[in-house]
Order: structure tokens, then sequence, then C-alpha cells
């Protein structure tokens, strides 16, 4: 369980977060949208622990934290699996077991005979794969993933996308998603968590089919006026 | 299990490390470099005379000779082994301090005076109030170059920590790495480069302090063998030591030090 009261934060001066209170139940699949700048990494690095909020508290009962960064944030000298394995290793696996598992997620994720390139020698969704993969290897009770497809071409995108549901229905665990994009966030989550300017946020429940088609309705009417 | 491809994506380099075709290239230019120099030195030998400059060949004959005798393998060893365990130690001492520094301010601050210290102090200071200290000998010399050699690794090591993404310490974080796999995994490699950038130039300097702490407080190896030769007046044999000297610092860059290097930066694929 993860659970905001009353969170605010400033980050260099400025106010990023105020006042943000909501709560994500135990395997629970939450998407955060919100424009660029608004706030969402931020959300991501207080449940982690990477920064504290100023004010209010964040409570996180897991432990083990798969964190899927915007940029592939790979070791550049640690090849492909070994970069895959580190989690795990982190975790207390020794290092051939590690590197077993690691191997498995590499053909799982399409990136067989590149087992021991590294990072400078991969190609951009080749790296965010990779990080997607270190990420999932430690089987974390909570799955942190911060618009890990934004980078990728279309085709790719989709194909780790459904990859990703497979995944998720095979091993099921809380997941916050960050996106912003609306169609992402209705194909995949339970709830959606909406940023939006002046410290606001919507809670939508992807059940509550009316409130939902009128928010992505009203979405893109409001676009073009800006 | 799902299994996914994409023949878009193209990788942008192979495995190796340097270009095979231009090394030939290469060798040529520092062959030309090599010449040149030579043809220096005949030149100056020709115009100031062989007392003050021994040309190549009479320093070959020299070198030849001072190669027959087992007193010059000996100290060629002892010089080298001094030089060794001198750089051992200073590098130790400089990574050990340099990480501390790296991670903690307050500690850097307090080495702040000692680094300025150890790098102002001329080499032949060090070298005289080491012979006050130590005597003459194996202590005193690698006294010497460990203090040499250690501040100038501890700043490459604090720059390289500097320098280091703190997106990666915030990923060690979110993984849970422990301290040790924050220090093999993060930190070690992170100032790899800088580290092995300033011991290329820590083995030149220690060299040459080496052999300056031999001429004053050795009864062995190269540096007291300049002096003999000096006391001799035997210019030949001078530069016979010298050309030792850079054979000494040849092995060590090239033998030694590049390897190493080469295989720690493997990673660092060049983006042709
Ligand atoms: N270290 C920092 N110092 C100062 N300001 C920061 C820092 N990190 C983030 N900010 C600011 O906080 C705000 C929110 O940043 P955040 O990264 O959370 O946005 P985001 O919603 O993830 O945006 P994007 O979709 O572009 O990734 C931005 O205005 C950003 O400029
Ligand atoms: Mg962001």
């Amino acid at each position: 369980m993860i659970r905001f009261s009353n969170v605010s934060k400033s980050l260099g001066g400025l106010s990023v977060l105020s006042n943000l209170s909501f709560e994500i139940k135990t395997k629970e699949f939450i998407t955060i949208l919100g424009p660029s700048g608004i706030g969402k990494t931020t959300i991501l690095r207080l449940i982690t622990g990477s920064i504290k909020p100023d004010s209010g508290s964040v409570t996180v009962t897991e432990s083990k934290i798969g964190y899927i960064f915007q940029e592939p944030r790979l070791l550049p000298w640690r090849t492909a699996y070994e970069n895959i394995s580190l989690g795990l290793r982190a975790g207390g696996m020794d290092k051939k077991k590690a590197y077993n598992t690691a191997l498995k997620w590499m053909e799982r994720l399409g990136l067989k005979g590149f087992e021991n390139y590294y990072p400078a020698q991969l190609s951009g969704g080749m790296m965010q794969r990779v990080s997607i993969g270190r990420a999932l290897a430690v089987e974390p009770d909570i799955l942190l993933m911060d618009e890990p497809f934004s980078h990728l071409d279309m085709e790719l995108k989709i194909s780790l996308l459904s990859m990703l549901e497979d995944i998720l229905d095979e091993y099921r665990t809380t997941v916050v998603y960050v996106t912003h994009d609306m169609l992402e966030a209705l194909r995949l989550s339970d709830r959606i968590l909406k940023m939006l300017p002046g410290h606001n946020m919507e809670k939508l429940d992807i059940n509550d089919r009316e409130a939902v088609i009128h928010n992505f309705i009203s979405d893109f009417i409001r676009t073009p006026a800006g | 299990m799902k299994v996914l491809t994409s023949n878009r994506e193209k990788v942008r380099s192979t495995g190796k490390v340097q270009a095979a075709p231009r090394t030939n290239n290469k060798a040529l230019y520092g062959l030309t470099g090599i010449a040149f120099l030579l043809l220096v030195w005949q030149s100056l030998s020709m115009i100031f005379g062989q007392m003050v400059v021994s040309s190549p060949l009479t320093t070959l004959n020299a070198l030849i000779l001072l190669a027959s005798e087992k007193s010059t393998w000996s100290y060629i060893l002892i010089t080298f082994k001094r030089l060794i365990a001198g750089l051992l130690f200073g590098s130790v001492i400089g990574l050990g301090l340099g990480i501390a520094s790296g991670l903690n301010q307050k500690i850097k601050l307090m080495l702040e005076p000692l680094r300025w210290v150890a790098l102002t102090i001329p080499a032949i200071v060090i070298a005289i109030v080491a012979m006050l200290w130590l005597g003459m000998g194996n202590a005193q010399v690698i006294f010497v170059v460990t203090v040499i050699i250690a501040p100038v690794t501890y700043i490459n090591t604090v720059e390289g920590l500097l320098a280091l993404d703190e997106k990666l310490i915030e990923m060690g974080r979110a993984f849970n790495l422990s301290k040790k796999m924050f220090l093999t995994e993060i930190y070690l490699p992170g100032i790899g480069s800088s580290v092995m950038a300033g011991l290329t130039l820590t083995v030149g300097m220690g060299v040459r302090v080496v052999v300056l702490s031999e001429l004053m407080g050795a009864q062995d190896g190269i540096g007291s063998a300049f002096s003999t030769a000096w006391t001799h007046l035997d210019t030949p044999e001078i530069f016979a030591w010298i050309l030792i000297s850079l054979t000494l610092m040849g092995i060590l860059e090239f033998g030694i030090l590049l390897p190493i290097r080469s295989r720690i930066m493997r990673w660092k694929v060049q983006s042709e």
C-alpha cells in the first residue's frame, strides 16, 4: 500500500506538489496522468524515498521496488545482462543464479544475442528494454514506470505494452504507471490519477465508465482551445 | 511466453575497441617522431661534442657494455620494485582518501590543506626530508614516490566522483544496492577513467621522482648509477641510463597501464 497524506514538495524554489493526498492499494494498477512538468516523476521519487516531502507523509508498506526510469539509466560499464541482474544481486541472489535469471529476461524481451553488449552498443529501444528487464527481474512488490515507452516507435511500444500486460497477468503486483497518454492509461489501469494545473488532482475509477468517457472527451474538446 | 523482436533496431557499433585500419598509420607517425628525435640527438652531439652529448651510437655501445654487467640488471630491478611499491602505496592512499572525500564533504575540507601542502612542496625537498627521517635506501625512495603520487591520484578520484551521474546513484538506491555494491558497481567503475588517466600521468612522475631520490639517498638503483656516472664524468653512460629510464617508463606505460586501461574502459565503445 502506498499512501500520500497532505504531501507538499518544492524543488528548486518551485512548489511542485501541494497538499496532495491519495492511496494506492496493494496489487492495484494506477496510472498517473498529467502534462509535462506537473510533478509525475516527483511522485515516484517520493515513493522510493529518494526525496522526502517538505510536509505531510508518504507511507509505503512494501520494500521491494522495481523502477523503470524515464530514461534507461543503465550502468554504462556493465553489459546488458549484468545490468538486468543488478537488482537481483542487490537482493542477495548469488551471481550465477542472477545471471541466469537475467538471461531469461533478455530472451523474453527480445534481446537474445545482445547479452554481452554494453549500453553504448545498444539502440535506445534496446536500452529501455534492458531497463524494463532490470525492474521486472526483481519481481517487485511495487513496479514504478515513468513513461517507459515514450521514446520508442509505435510498433515497439505496442508490442512492449502487450508483453507487459502478459507479464502482469502472470505476476500481479502494485503498479504505478506514469504517462501523458490517455489511451495507454485507459488500456492498462484500474484507476487514474489525473494531475491538473494548480495543484489539483482528479481521481478516476476505470469502472466508472461515465466519468471516464466524459473526461476523455472533454480532454479532446479542451485541447484545441488551449 | 511471448518473445519480442524488432527488425528496426540496429546496433550502433561492434565490440571492437580500436579501429583496426588506422593502427598502421599511427605507428608510422610515431616512428617518424622517433626518427626526428634521433636526428636532433645526433646533431646536438655533433655540435657540442661527445663530452656534452654523447651520440646515439656511442650511447648504444655504453648500453651494451652496461648490459653485460650484472649490477646493471639488479639496479634496474631495485628501482623497478621501488617504483611499483611507491605507485601502489600512493595510488591506494590517494584512491582511499579520494573516495572518502568524494562521499563526505567534511573529510574533503579537512584533507584540503594536506593536499595543498603535498602538491606544493617540491619533490627534492620531500626527498631531503625523507632522507632525514628514514635514512638512505628503500624506505626513503618509496616514501618520496608515495607522497608525490598520492595527491595526484587523490585529485583524480575526487573529480571522478564529482563527475559521476547523480541519476545512477538514485538508481542504485531505488534498487537497494548495498554499500559494497555501490562501491563495486557504481563508484569504482565510475571513477575508473579519470583515475586511469591520472595514473598514466603519475607513472611518468614516479620514474622521475624515484631516480631523483635514489640519486640523493640510495647506494643502489638507477639514480645511484646516474650519480656514479656523473662523478666519473662518463657522458655515454649517463645517456645510456637515460635510455634505460625511458625504457622502464615505456614498459610501465605501454606494457602494464595501457592493457589495464583498455580492459577497464572496454565499455567506452567508440561510436563509429
Ligand atoms: N532537481 C530539481 N530541481 C529543481 N526543480 C526540479 C527538480 N526536479 C524537478 N524539478 C521541477 O519540478 C517540476 C516537476 O518535475 P517532474 O520531473 O516531476 O515533472 P514530470 O511531471 O515528471 O514531467 P515530464 O512529463 O516532463 O517528465 C518541474 O517543473 C521541474 O522543473
Ligand atoms: Mg517525468
